[in-house]
Formats: C-alpha cells, sequence, structure tokens
C-alpha cells in the first residue's frame, strides 16, 4: 500500500511539475490528460523502475510545459531584442559614467569634511562613493529599460500587431570600416573622461591634497600653483570635460562618423584649446612662492623659466603651438573621415 | 556538433511536418493518446509521447480535431477524432506533400542522373 501511494506520488509530482508551468485556465485538463496518458503507458501493477522509465521517456517537466503551451514565453521577444541590447550598451556606460563622476566628488566633498580628513580617505571615499551610485545607476536604468521593452512587448502582443517594414526602413552600408568607430574605444575614452574630469575638479577645489615639495638651496616651496589660478580652473575644466563625455557619447551612439559627431569633435577641442588660451592669459599662474624662489635662486642662464605666465615667447608659448597643431589635426581628421562616411 | 547529431537534427526537422498529416489522417477514427502512439510506432513513424500528446492538443486548440472524455471505463481517457475543418485540412495537406514527393523525386532523379 505505501509503495503503492509512492509511486501514486511521483506521477503525481511528475504531473504537477509539467502543469504549474501553464497557464491557469490549461492546468487542469492537461493535467487530467497527461496523467491518464502515463497511467495507459504503464502496466496494471508498475513498479518503481517502470514508472521512472515512463516518467523519464517523457522528458523534463520544463520541456514538456514549454509542448503544451499555446504561446512561447519570454520577457523580451526576439523582434525587439536587438533593439534591447543596443539601447542597454549605450545607455549603461553613460548612466554608470556620469554617476560614478556625481558620486566621486560627492563622496569626496563629504570626506573632506570630516575633522581627520587626508588624501587617502578622501580618496577612497569619492571612489566607494562613485562606484556605488554608478552601480547602482546602473541597476536602476537595467531595471527601467528592462520593463518598458517588457510592457511594450506585451502591448504589441495584446494589440495583434504584426511587425510590418517598408524598404525605406532599410539602414545604409556603412562605407568600410574606416568610417566605423570602435566601441570599445568609444567607452574607454568615455570613462577616462570622466575619471580626469573628476580628479582635476576635486584638485582644483583643493578637495585632493596634491603633495608638492621643491627645495633648492635650503629654501622649501609647498605650493606648485596660485590659488586664484586653481580656482579660474575649475569652471574650465568642468565645460572642457563635459564636452568630452559628449562628444564620447555621440561616438558611442552613431559609430561611424556623422555630422553629429564630427560637431561634438570640433567643438570638444575648440572648447579644449580656448579653455587652455583662458588659463595661459591670467596673470598668476604658478604660486608667488615658487615663482620667487626660481627668481632668485636659478639665475640668469635660466631665466627663461622665470618668464613662465608672463608675455613673450616662451615655454608655455610653446605648450600652446603644439596643442593647437595637435587639436586642428585632430578636427581635420574628423572633417576628413565625416566627409568620406557621408559620401561613400 | 558532430556530424551524426547535425544528421539527426534536419531528420527531426524534416519530420515535424509529416506527423501533423500522419496524426490527422490517423485521427479519422477515434483515438486516445498512448492508442495512437502505439498506431502510428507501429506504421514506422518515429515519435514519441512528449511530442504527440502535446501536438493533439495544439492540433484541437486549431479547431482540426474534437476530444471527449469516455468515463465508462476504469480508468478515463480523452479520445480525438477529426472533424470536418481536420478533414479539409488534411486534404490540402495531403495534396501538397504528393506535389513535393513529385518535386523531390525529380530532383532526385536528375542529380541521379548527373552522377
Amino acid at each position: 500500500m505505501e509503495r503503492m501511494r509512492a509511486m501514486s506520488n511521483l506521477i503525481e509530482r511528475y504531473v504537477y511539475d509539467v502543469t504549474r508551468r501553464l497557464p491557469q485556465a490549461d492546468r487542469e485538463e492537461v493535467g487530467r490528460e497527461l496523467r491518464s496518458n502515463i497511467f495507459d503507458m504503464l502496466p496494471d501493477e508498475p513498479d518503481q523502475g517502470e514508472i521512472e522509465a515512463v516518467l523519464l521517456s517523457l522528458g523534463a517537466p520544463a520541456r514538456l510545459a514549454e509542448q503544451y503551451r499555446p504561446r512561447p514565453r519570454y520577457l523580451i521577444s526576439p523582434a525587439v531584442y536587438d533593439s534591447y541590447t543596443k539601447l542597454l550598451g549605450l545607455v549603461l556606460p553613460i548612466v554608470g559614467s556620469v554617476l560614478m563622476v556625481l558620486g566621486a566628488v560627492m563622496g569626496s566633498l563629504e570626506a573632506a569634511k570630516l575633522p581627520a580628513a587626508d588624501a587617502v580617505r578622501v580618496i577612497s571615499l569619492g571612489v566607494s562613493s562613485g562606484v556605488s551610485m554608478a552601480f547602482e545607476g546602473a541597476l536602476q536604468a537595467l531595471f527601467w529599460i528592462t520593463l518598458g521593452f517588457a510592457i511594450a512587448d506585451r502591448y504589441r502582443d495584446q494589440q495583434g500587431k504584426t511587425e510590418t517594414w517598408s524598404l525605406s526602413d532599410l539602414p545604409e552600408i556603412p562605407a568600410d570600416e574606416a568610417s566605423g568607430i570602435s566601441l570599445t574605444e568609444s567607452i574607454v575614452e568615455l570613462g577616462l573622461t570622466a575619471l580626469f574630469g573628476t580628479l582635476g575638479i576635486l584638485f582644483c577645489l583643493g578637495v585632493l591634497p596634491f603633495v608638492f615639495a621643491l627645495r633648492l638651496e635650503q629654501i622649501q616651496v609647498n605650493t606648485l600653483f596660485a590659488p586664484g589660478f586653481l580656482r579660474s580652473c575649475v569652471p574650465v575644466v568642468a565645460v572642457t570635460a563635459g564636452l568630452g563625455l559628449v562628444e564620447s557619447a555621440l561616438k558611442i551612439y552613431y559609430r561611424r562618423w556623422t555630422v553629429p559627431v564630427c560637431a561634438g569633435v570640433l567643438v570638444s577641442g575648440l572648447a579644449n584649446v580656448a579653455g587652455l588660451f583662458y588659463l595661459a592669459g591670467r596673470p598668476e599662474i604658478f604660486s608667488r612662492e615658487l615663482s620667487a624662489l626660481l627668481d632668485s635662486t636659478i639665475g640668469r642662464d635660466l631665466a627663461f623659466l622665470s618668464q613662465l605666465g608672463s608675455r613673450g615667447f616662451n615655454l608655455l608659448h610653446l605648450v600652446l603651438v603644439v596643442v593647437v597643431v595637435a587639436t586642428v589635426f585632430e578636427c581635420a581628421s574628423a572633417v576628413y573621415k565625416t566627409v568620406k562616411s557621408q559620401r561613400a | 556538433m558532430n556530424e551524426n547529431e547535425l544528421i539527426q537534427g534536419l531528420i527531426t526537422e524534416l519530420r515535424r511536418g509529416s506527423l501533423t498529416l500522419a496524426v490527422l489522417g490517423s485521427l479519422r477514427r477515434p483515438h486516445y493518446g498512448y492508442a495512437l502512439l502505439q498506431t502510428l510506432q507501429e506504421l514506422g513513424i518515429a515519435i514519441e509521447g512528449n511530442t504527440l500528446y502535446p501536438l493533439m492538443r495544439r492540433l484541437e486548440g486549431q479547431g482540426l480535431l474534437e476530444s471527449s472524455w469516455d468515463t465508462a471505463e476504469s480508468r478515463p481517457r480523452k479520445y480525438y477524432r477529426i472533424n470536418e475543418t481536420g478533414e479539409r485540412v488534411f486534404d490540402a495537406l495531403t495534396l501538397e506533400w504528393k506535389r513535393m514527393q513529385e518535386s523531390f523525386e525529380a530532383f532526385v532523379g536528375k542529380d541521379a542522373g548527373n552522377e
């Protein structure tokens, strides 16, 4: 009797495991039919081995349930899965990078207010805050995008809409590999811009302590830049980093040289040059104690060093020329690639 | 995937459409699930229960079969049989099957002639 009950229990468990995966309306009927078929496949007094053999021959309950299901079941249908993954690939890096910057700035500012704040503590709190905000933001973005696509898919199913397309929907074929922009490179560029932009702003605000020490003939100088100069750097770094992020985002979105991407490169490049010229034109770049030390100790042979930040052609002007030439080259390359891509 | 697995997979694909024809044709006489499984296997049609039972339910859902429970015997059984719509569909599928068979024989014959 016990044995019969155990064997019957095995069959019931199998039927349950199949029907629990089906719509409520189908469970009873399918269960009844499946139970009947299983008993028909067994001899009058089956033993444990025979029952197991029949259940194994029917296969995994999940697989059998899939056969019984009136329609395939998935969260995001194959028809829109490509669009879903493409959107995730675009949104998640941007959201993660932006929130990492915000989190790092906020965490560092909070850490700087603490009584025993030092460089290690500021950096570690900034990094941990940035990472946790980036992770949380990325998860939120993943959730909302997935939910949006799942709802749109169900709505489309309920409306009974079928996929329609026309020949005008067909995309243009990229001319060649040269007109394509590497996604990996663009994402790395985005991340590095966010990282160094954040570090730059924190340094200019004095939140990120920077240890500088120069010792010449018993005189030690501990500050590199003048405080006023650092304050004027903050908006410049913020704007140029922001435009850099936009440039990277455009590259990630379009993945090829288009007019908006080219515009992003030109605007970002020009902003970098303009920012550099603005900062170079500041009356005082280096700290007074450093300038005084250089004036008094280096002497006439190396007098050009003391002219840093003043009028006349000097080392600073050389740096500006190099940056301008590099920027012009980068912008010209972007324009060339865009024109070539548009003509193809 | 080795060659044997590939062949088995393609054979399964080849059989899939013909099974519907076999089931509709067999259900001109009422059968319950396991009885139809035995009938088809005796005719040399390789089919398993986990394929046949859901197929019968699906064809009923498509309006090609009718079903009824027989509770007269010791164990209740669900009997299926083809209905009028199913008959018309079966005739259309049979016609298409014959056309495909003729095309395929011509194809195989053409290839054999070229060897």
